[in-house]
């Protein structure tokens, strides 16, 4: 009867929603919330012992207190398997999952599994020290992906050989691994031609991986010459969100008139983003976009001009395509408004 | 040119009277052998025979190639070496199938490999699966590896003609056509792609080289070849001090794989339009001259379409490769390249090829040379008593990198082991 | 994975420019601090 002991961030563990993002870890017994389908899915194969709940918000702004409190509490009740989350598309929780199943794994020598949406950053932090087992990007995923991730640890707790990334649904981990093809090098080097002098698609069995790579702008030569714009993905909009930006999955964005120093900007802003706790920008949106000291630098001239405008949309699981697209967008704009440099402000 | 390769299938060697085949069972006369192998090189010459899924491993592996014979010419295989040189590649040649002749040699300035014929180590290489004669001379006092080495190429090639002469009452099980021509004055309008081959040797020093009818590739030029010379024995392997993974054994280059498959295929899917073989200069401009001068041959004197390319050798000459792929899709001629890949042996590293060009987009890959295997306990040692990459106990159970298994990875493709991402 | 060319660690993921347990006009000064290092860096060059 294999020992599991679940990781889940406050929202899963059903302690709250973002107000609650910075508890810290506790430990409760049995399973909790999705730990009861992961409950199921063992088949009586195994059984969560315990749950450790933590915030995702006090996990990532305090990783090294934070990881050690987890691993003292995993390491009291000896598990033979970690599994954590699934965290789907949501990034801190998808880091926190990561970092735990990475520092159980080097430091308790314990196998373990979590699983992420495709999107999620912390897929490629942490592909190469762990397996993640690939969900959809969202809750509707949740039965299919503890499904796999239980017969995963089933297998990594047995020291069985562990298949390839289409047959066990993990991610691709960054390694090379020879295997017997069925037909000689030769043979597959000819058809690869003749495939490419027909012009039927081929795909190339290796090359060095060129990293998608901006070419960086050249950099300012003098300061007090240059508009300067400000670019957040932290979701600020005007009161009452008037173009209707979606909060996650986003594939809109806003261009709003920056506040003067007159006005306040309370009351009149608001954060919709589902990713963080709005609470700290909604009080004092200067947080976000710090409008109030660049004004005080177009005062005394450091810069030239602080563009009169701001651009806001939402970073929160937005598909990389969509989040392309709303960047050339938004350049487009800043050309427009004769903008030399943007501060671009992320949460 | 028209040849005629013909095919004698050997389900079994065993040493006997007299060497002849029967029932499909060559029977070899080791003393005749050993009298006839008898060399001012050797001190003594040992001759073993193995067999697929003994637990015997080869060490100090040289070199392979397997036993041929022309018949009824004036001439013989293998020009130069032991006959006098002469234009080879018609009338008819007889190969003994599934036999290797393996070359082993310990000697100061030597780098060899092995072959395990039983339990885990030996599902990697192709002369794991064939019945192997192994020689096994000891060097005598004084002698250097140089004269050594040609002593040693010299008694392998003379077994290959001593065994191929069994076949010569007998009829084959196969025979393959090999009707080459260029097709250059074709006038009717090409429907076929022409398709050709590009093969880099490795030409860096004595000991690491190829020959062609007796001549050193660290004397070539970039030369148009022909299959039916590679069949007959013109192009040998002279590397004794290269790693395994990175030079081709004769054997395979008799039967290259490339050149095999662009001889079955012509006229039906593609028009075998030529052969380049090209030397890998050791220095960059050279490497960069001898790419334009290889693309030209292959644009302009061969009118090739589209060219598969090979390199022989480790990092230094993906360099050639990608230079010659680079030269060549700028003239419009469509690449396909093979190409090993060097990482750890946890398969981590974000570059498996050490050089790279743009376009480069069609690579099979030959597998992660470093790429750690387990090889099983062994009963019986053929080869010499020690080999440094094995330990104290070449018999032990140990793990090892791939490259060091003879045959595993090949560089002409004569391997179905490939890389993938996981 | 996209590599940024010019990037900065904030306050914070909820207040990438603020730090909430400073008083107003501490907070106001570690916020200066913030952007005239943002605006320093737009002056770099970037080395590939």
């Amino acid at each position: 009867m294999l020992r599991i002991v679940h990781y889940l961030n406050q929202f899963f563990g059903q302690i709250g929603g973002e107000e609650k993002a910075s508890i810290p870890p506790e430990m409760k017994d049995g399973p909790i919330g999705p730990g009861f389908i992961l409950q199921e899915e063992l088949k009586g194969r195994g059984k969560v012992v315990a749950t450790i709940i933590c915030g995702d918000d006090y996990f990532c702004n305090n990783m090294e207190k934070a990881i050690e409190e987890v691993l003292l509490l995993i390491q009291s009740k000896n598990p033979e398997v970690l599994i954590a989350g699934p965290a789907f598309n949501s990034g801190r929780y998808g880091i926190a999952c990561g970092e735990v199943c990475r520092r159980v794994n080097k430091e308790l020598g314990i196998p373990c599994i979590t699983g992420m949406y495709k999107e999620n950053p912390g897929v490629e932090i942490y592909r190469k020290s762990i397996y993640i087992i690939e969900t959809l990007s969202s809750v509707i995923g949740m039965k299919d992906s503890l499904s796999k991730m239980v017969e995963f640890a089933i297998k990594l707790s047995e020291g069985k050989p562990i298949g390839s990334p289409e047959e066990e649904g993990y991610f691709k981990r960054g390694v090379r691994k020879n295997v017997f093809s069925e037909r000689l090098a030769s043979e597959r080097a000819i058809d690869i031609l003749m495939a490419k002098l027909s012009g039927v698609q081929f795909s190339t069995e290796v090359s060095n991986s060129v990293g998608m790579k901006s070419k960086p702008a050249p950099p300012i030569g003098d300061l007090s010459n240059a508009q300067i714009a400000l670019v957040t993905e932290g979701g600020l909009v005007p009161k009452g969100n008037p173009d209707r930006i979606e909060g996650a999955r986003c594939t809109k964005f806003g261009r709003y008139p920056i506040w003067g120093k007159e006005g306040s900007p309370i009351g009149q802003f608001e954060c919709i983003h589902r990713g963080f706790n709005v609470s700290f920008v909604n009080e004092d949106p200067n947080r976000l976009l710090p409008i109030d000291v660049l004004l005080d630098m177009e005062a005394n001239g450091m810069i030239r001009r602080l563009s009169p405008f701001f651009y806001s949309t939402c970073g929160c699981g937005t598909f990389i395509n969509e989040a392309k697209r709303i960047g050339r967008e938004i350049t487009k704009n800043l050309k427009k408004d004769g903008t030399d440099a943007v501060i671009l402000v992320a949460t | 040119m028209e040849l005629q390769l013909s095919y004698f299938y050997i389900d079994n060697i065993k040493f006997g009277e007299k060497t002849k085949i029967e029932d499909g069972i060559l029977f070899l006369n080791k003393m005749e052998l050993k009298s006839y192998l008898s060399d001012f090189s050797f001190s003594d010459i040992e001759i073993e025979i193995t067999r697929p899924g003994e637990m015997t491993r080869i060490i100090n592996v040289l070199d392979i190639i397997d036993s041929r014979k022309k018949v009824n010419v004036g001439h013989e295989v293998f020009p130069g070496w032991i006959d006098k040189f002469n234009t080879v590649g018609s009338g008819k040649t007889n190969i003994l199938s599934n036999i290797s002749i393996i070359e082993t040699g310990f000697m100061e300035g030597l780098f060899g490999g092995i072959i395990d014929m039983g339990g885990m180590g030996s599902v990697y290489s192709p002369y794991s699966r064939t019945h192997n004669i192994v020689l096994a001379p000891t060097p005598s006092k004084k002698v250097s590896p140089f004269q050594f080495v040609k002593s040693l190429k010299l008694a392998a090639l003379k077994t290959s003609i001593y065994l191929g002469k069994t076949t010569l009452s007998l009829s084959p099980n196969e025979i393959f056509f090999v009707n080459y021509n260029l097709g250059l004055d074709n006038k009717k309008k090409a429907k076929l792609p022409r398709v050709g081959y590009i093969w880099h040797v490795l030409s860096h020093y004595s000991l690491r080289e190829i020959y062609y009818y007796g001549v050193s590739s660290k004397d070539f030029s970039p030369l148009l070849i022909t299959p039916n010379e590679i069949f007959d024995g013109a192009v040998i392997s002279g590397h004794y001090d290269h790693s395994p993974a990175l030079k081709n054994y004769t054997y395979s280059i008799l039967n290259h794989p490339i050149v095999m498959e662009l001889c079955r295929r012509d006229g039906k899917d593609l028009k075998f339009g030529g052969i380049i073989l090209a030397n890998e200069p050791p220095e960059v401009e050279d490497k960069k001259g001898n790419a334009i001068r290889i693309a030209q041959m292959a644009k302009s004197i061969l009118n090739l379409e589209g060219v598969v390319i090979t390199k022989e050798g480790g990092g230094h000459t993906d360099f050639d490769l990608m230079e010659t792929c680079k030269k060549c899709e700028s003239l419009g001629i469509k690449t396909a390249l093979l190409d090993i890949e060097m990482l750890d042996p946890d398969g981590n590293g974000e570059y498996p090829l050490v050089d790279f060009t743009r376009e480069a987009d069609a690579i099979v890959s030959l597998g992660n040379v470093e790429e750690g295997v387990s090889i099983s306990k062994m009963e019986k040692i053929i080869g010499g008593n020690h080999m440094k990459e094995l330990g104290e106990d070449p018999r032990s159970e140990n793990k090892i990198p791939i490259w060091l298994i003879s045959g595993a990875i090949s560089e002409i493709g004569m391997s179905k082991i490939k890389g993938e991402w996981f | 994975m996209m590599n940024v060319n010019r990037i900065l660690i904030g306050g914070g993921i909820n207040h990438p420019f603020g730090s909430p347990e400073l008083t107003p006009s501490e907070e106001k000064e570690f916020r200066k601090g913030l952007v005239e290092k943002a605006l320093n860096t737009l002056k770099c060059n970037v080395r590939d």
